[in-house]
């Protein structure tokens, strides 16, 4: 368990408004079983990109019991882009579409009046909204092994990781960080989301058709011990 | 910011390639392991002759960047021949012996469905995320190797 479940490296967040989503995650944390990590990042470069990997190890490290549901949503600050990304195992309730929609009707709109936390706040009522009413039931089910019922749905369940992160720099925008300053309309009016299960160390991963799969490694290198897999699209 | 050949930047704008290396960067942050991605315009072969095998080009160009010099034998790389619509993963034996056949065919498995779907950034994105992932389980940094091999989208 990571040690917060909000990281603002940052400093977006008001003291307040971090202890209360705080306390809310931790609360929703202990009535679902469903972890949700937020983690927010200045910039990707330099310092913070080190906190950055170094996070997101722990987070692996911790998390790894419910990987299958692991989520995590980035918010590149500074590009305005909100990325959220689903474990296999929340993937029936946090659909691509879903997770989509949360980030471009409830954060994204107060993003850009720079209610950050508001945006947050709604971000994980929609997430934890989806897991009560849905969750539970197909997580409960999987695995069945002789462990009571409330065990189950607990363990079987979530991570959720945000992170926001802001390059600068990279998406070259003098522009950019006017309008942004100026709250300027061009604010997170991007949001990228992507939702796919990055985690799936459970959950069937290829669906339908994944090209060739050529995956026995052979050829190339010799006396090669190592291992692939390719396709083509 | 550097420049990037025409035929890897309609796949991949210049932010996509310079956020891949940010990726790549941040996921090595967790570990000794090295990831790398290659663009290659084509997968070499005779005039006329159908694309080759990305997997044993793949395997190719894994040791032409001299990757497998790792001191846990950990590195993994992305390969994507972008006019052949070609990719492939390969991991070194280090890796491969923790993560098994099936790891490698999920992920490209990950990553042919995203290509599919139109979104090359995201393919590679998450394929690097992944892997960095697996990687920080397995290979937790080790602060007398950093960073082994540069973390530049390699291309040509």
């Amino acid at each position: 368990m990571p040690s917060q479940r909000v990281n603002d490296y940052a400093g977006l967040l008001p003291a307040d408004a971090r202890g209360r989503l705080e306390s809310t995650l931790a609360r929703r944390e202990s009535a679902t079983g469903a972890q949700m990590v937020i983690a927010i990042f200045p910039s990707l470069e330099g310092e913070s990109l080190e906190d950055f990997g170094i996070r997101l190890a722990e987070r692996w490290r911790v998390g790894q019991k419910s990987l299958d549901n692991g989520v995590i949503l980035l918010v590149f600050v500074k590009e305005r882009r909100v990325r959220m990304e689903v474990g296999y195992g929340l993937e029936p309730v946090l659909t691509d579409a879903v997770a989509s929609q949360i980030v471009r009707e409830t954060i994204a709109p107060r993003f850009r009046e720079q209610r950050y936390a508001a945006g947050l706040e709604g971000a994980v009522d929609a997430v934890f909204a989806r897991v009560d009413t849905k969750a539970l039931s197909p997580a409960r089910r999987s695995p069945a092994r002789g462990v009571s019922p409330w065990t189950l749905a607990v363990l079987g369940l979530f991570g959720f990781v945000v992170v926001m992160l802001a390059i600068d720099a990279m998406s070259g925008g003098r522009a950019r960080r006017n309008a942004y300053v100026a709250g300027g309309r061009r604010g997170w009016d991007s949001p990228t989301v992507i939702v796919p299960p990055i985690w799936g160390m459970g959950g069937g991963g290829s669906r339908g058709g994944g090209g060739e799969s050529d995956s026995g490694f052979s050829a190339g290198g010799g006396s090669f011990g190592g291992g692939g897999a390719s396709g083509d699209w | 910011m550097a420049r990037h050949p025409g035929w890897a930047t309609r796949l991949f704008s210049h932010e996509d390639l310079d956020l891949i290396a940010a990726t790549v960067h941040a996921a090595e942050r967790g570990t000794s392991g090295e990831i790398r991605v290659h663009l290659e315009r084509r997968i070499p072969r005779r005039r006329g002759e159908p694309a080759g095998d990305a997997l044993a080009r793949a395997t190719h160009v894994f040791h032409r960047l001299r990757m497998h010099t790792t001191d846990e034998r950990n590195a993994v790389l992305i390969y994507v021949a972008v006019e052949d619509r070609k990719l492939a993963i390969v991991g070194d034996e280090g890796v491969h012996a923790r993560v098994g056949e099936e790891y490698w065919r999920r992920v490209r498995d990950a990553m042919v469905e995203r290509l599919r779907g139109g979104r090359p950034r995201d393919a590679i994105v998450h394929a690097v995320t992944d892997v960095g992932l697996v990687l920080c389980k397995f290979f937790p940094p080790r602060p007398d190797r950093p960073n082994e091999l540069g973390d530049d989208v390699s291309i040509g």
